[in-house]
């Protein structure tokens, strides 16, 4: 699509939607949101930029294979799952890493937000293959 | 061996192949890393699989509660005879075809993810045989139907398209319709466990509800399993994508249907397990023959293996809907033997129509001569397919036709004798149109076969003709499994007992 | 409020069965795509619907407070919707490659892998595996 005030408006929302979309994975820890909605999130950002750029622009500035992404994501989510094999607890269970870098702020890590980014890099990869696979297609 | 030792080997199963089809998907421009990274999970697997196998045959079921999630609240995995035999002769036949794919599969589909497709596909079945979770089996359901779409179309042909449209929309809508009933049933029972279900269904007065619900889950399985009215999608697809793809179809991807079916109506229904085991019967005794009838008109190498394939889905919902014991070993025996044996009619099939040049029957003949070992090798796999004595399908067919007769069913024993008749009329004139006729008079003759490229499916039909030769152990453990599928009570004892 | 949904459901299932139905392949995706909304409405429906507050534990406490909604069904719910949209976009790749081979996406013309010359003639991995032989020997 050859509109200027799209081109001038994606620019600045999908660096902003982007944004947005890890906001949302990590507030999904303990509130509603989490890595598969920030995915598809960010999946928006994309694929708001191809509309504007077209499919060749997103397949330069998105870099990887979008099926490799995607593939990162499931492991980077078994890896989460497989922590908890030196824990000596069952598959996936969660753990937990408590800091307090400032005092009186604790700051955590965990498997689960491990997971999380995972579901997120997966939902990503995954809605890109899928669209760039249906605009090729040649609708 | 510490208690937490087997619930990782418990998950290894799913994790392994989850695991080699991701860095698989991740390598995904390197051919070469994705190939050796699967390859390397399927030997896992295959480990982890007779580990698990050995374990349970030993000490009985084996549970572990994800992330450490007491059932019934958690996804529960459970590996109990039945499912532990499956895996491990599901990862055997993955390793085997794993194998043949990597000398046969073109380059054009490994660059669009033939391995971690597959491996995807070896993990969503895996994780149906173990979960005990209802819901969590619709999940296992779905990657698997996913992953084994994304297969049957790879190399985009337009027969493959045509195939993969009908596969996906009768398939969606079988997925739908399970999930249609897990939702009802978690509305009625309030649980999604289920052993969790079968112990709240125990108080639950028969009613009309139930039963709609129970036919809802019978019938969305029987059509996974291409069981009759509902296997018209199986012969339609099944003869389009690589060797390979088919061959794991046939092998696995049916019997995760079929292992439900059983699942579902053995453990889930087990207080109202009467209300459908009729029907099963019948429908069963239908595949039967409605497979062994369609074989006899093929004239499509693979398609006529489809029908013999649901002719022998036909022999395992016998087993179930005999329901006895004794019917149910023999059912479980006829799939174990099945899975390996069905692939490897699938690999055979491709290696003759790569000499062939064709998967057509008509246009095949006179490869007795140049291809004798390849003849030998499709002759001892219709013996055992068939049920002709000593070989693996005799002994399983003989119980099933003992326990039919001892339950009174003359219908179903007969049923099962005439389908294997028919089966067995189909492959022999198959065998004699390929091997034994006088063939096509064609100026480029390929050489004999070497043994490499036949290495696998070789040793799948040594597998399988060893299962017929020394049956005792495999009727032993099959007749164990279908004890303790029985054994309702046990394995709700075991799953919400927590820790053994 | 339950009877309702539940004669919403039944609504939708019957759109959905009748688009399922239709010969075309279009109207066959638009009514899978329906009958997966009509089944999760049916699961949320399920899960019992009650005037109370939402399943987060607040900062400060360890447990969720007494009347809460059941946050199963929205789980279940979840994860359909996530597979039946990964589901629905692969059969519509299918659906759209279908119609650029074929120049239709009539169901009853659709019948490339029941031809005998399209099927038998050319088999996906006949001709590498030829291939390979001949140079091997």
């Amino acid at each position: 699509m050859n509109s200027l005030i799209l081109r001038t408006a994606t620019r600045l929302l999908v660096s902003l939607v982007l944004l947005f979309s890890i906001f949302v994975t990590l507030r999904g820890h303990n509130e509603p949101g989490g890595g598969f909605i920030g995915g598809l999130i960010a999946a928006s950002a994309f694929a708001l930029y191809s509309i504007a750029f077209g499919v060749e622009a997103l397949r330069r500035a998105f870099r990887f294979d979008p099926r490799a992404v995607a593939g990162f994501g499931v492991l980077v989510a078994i890896i989460s799952g497989l922590l908890s094999l030196p824990a000596e607890a069952p598959f996936l269970t969660g753990l937990w890493l408590t800091f307090e870098l400032v005092p009186g702020e604790k700051f955590a890590l965990s498997t689960p937000l491990l997971f999380d980014l995972g579901v997120y890099l997966t939902v990503i990869g995954g809605v890109i293959a899928i669209m760039l696979a249906l605009e090729e297609e040649g609708l | 061996m510490t208690p937490m030792f087997w619930q990782w080997v418990l998950a290894a199963p799913i994790v392994l192949p989850l695991a080699g089809g991701a860095i698989g998907f991740l390598a995904i421009r390197r051919v070469g890393i994705a190939q050796a990274a699967t390859l390397l999970a399927s030997i896992g697997t295959l480990l982890a699989a007779i580990l698990l196998f050995g374990e349970v045959r030993q000490s009985g079921a084996l549970v572990m509660q994800a992330s450490r999630w007491d059932a019934p609240f958690g996804i529960t995995l459970v590996a109990d005879g039945l499912s532990a035999l499956l895996v491990m002769l599901a990862a055997a036949v993955g390793l085997g075809v794993q194998l043949h794919a990597m000398r046969t599969v073109d380059q054009e589909e490994r660059r669009f993810g033939f391995f971690p497709l597959f491996h995807l596909l070896l993990a969503g079945a895996n994780g149906a045989f173990l979960t005990g979770d209802i819901f969590n089996l619709y999940v296992w359901f779905e990657v698997t139907l996913i992953a084994g779409v994304g297969l049957l179309a790879l190399g985009q042909s337009k027969p493959q398209v045509d195939a993969t449209l009908k596969y996906v929309a009768i398939n969606l809508v079988g997925t739908t319709i399970y999930l249609i009933a897990t939702g009802l049933l978690y509305g009625a029972t309030g649980s999604l466990n289920m052993a969790d279900i079968s112990a709240r269904l125990l108080t639950e007065p028969d009613s009309g509800t139930l039963g709609a619900i129970g036919l809802l889950f019978v019938f969305s399985l029987a059509l996974k399993s291409a069981a009759f009215p509902l296997f018209f999608w199986l012969p339609a697809a099944y003869h389009t994508p690589s060797v390979a793809v088919s061959a794991v179809f046939a092998g696995i991807v049916t019997k995760v249907g079929a292992y439900a079916l059983l699942r579902v109506v053995v453990l889930v229904f087990s207080p109202k397990a009467e209300m459908f085991v009729d029907v099963i019967l019948w429908i069963a005794i239908l595949t039967l023959l409605v497979g062994g009838i369609g074989a006899l008109v093929q004239r499509d190498l693979r398609r006529l293996l489809s029908y013999a394939l649901v002719a022998g889905i036909g022999y395992i919902l016998l087993g179930l809907g005999i329901g006895t014991a004794e019917s149910l070993g023999g059912g479980i025996f006829y799939a174990a033997h099945h899975i390996v044996l069905m692939t490897t009619f699938f690999l055979l099939a491709g290696h003759v129509a790569g000499v062939a040049g064709s998967f057509s029957l008509d246009r095949m003949g006179g490869l007795l001569d140049r291809q004798t070992f390849l003849a030998i090798l499709f002759f001892v796999a219709i013996v055992a397919l068939s049920g002709l004595p000593p070989l693996g399908g005799f002994w399983a067919k003989a119980w099933l036709i003992k326990a039919a007769l001892a339950a009174g069913s003359w219908f179903a024993a007969g049923a099962a004798l005439v389908s294997g008749l028919l089966v067995l009329i189909a492959l022999g004139q198959a065998w004699a149109m390929i091997f034994w006729r006088k063939g096509p008079a064609s100026s480029d003759t390929p050489a004999a076969l070497r043994l490499p490229s036949l290495a696998p499916t070789v040793a799948l039909l040594i597998l399988a003709v060893a299962m017929g030769l020394h049956p005792e152990p495999w009727l032993d453990i099959s007749a164990r499994a279908a004890a303790a599928l029985l054994d309702v009570e046990g394995y709700q004892a075991t799953v919400l007992g927590g820790r053994r | 409020m339950e009877t309702l949904l539940a004669l919403l459901v039944g609504l939708l299932v019957a759109v959905a069965t009748f688009l399922i139905l239709s010969p075309s392949i279009f109207r066959l995706l638009l009514g899978i795509g329906v009958l997966g909304n009509a089944v999760n409405l049916m699961i949320f429906t399920g899960g019992r619907l009650t005037p109370v507050t939402p399943p987060i534990i607040h900062e400060g406490e360890t447990a969720l407070i007494a009347p809460y909604a059941n946050p199963l069904p929205q789980a279940l719910i979840l994860t359909a919707i996530v597979i039946g949209f990964a589901f629905f976009a692969y059969a519509l790749m299918t659906a759209v490659r279908a119609s650029r081979d074929f120049g239709h996406l009539d169901a009853r013309r659709l019948d490339a892998a029941e031809r005998p010359e399209l099927v038998s003639a050319e088999p996906a991995d006949i001709e590498s595996f030829r291939a390979r032989k001949e140079k091997h020997g």
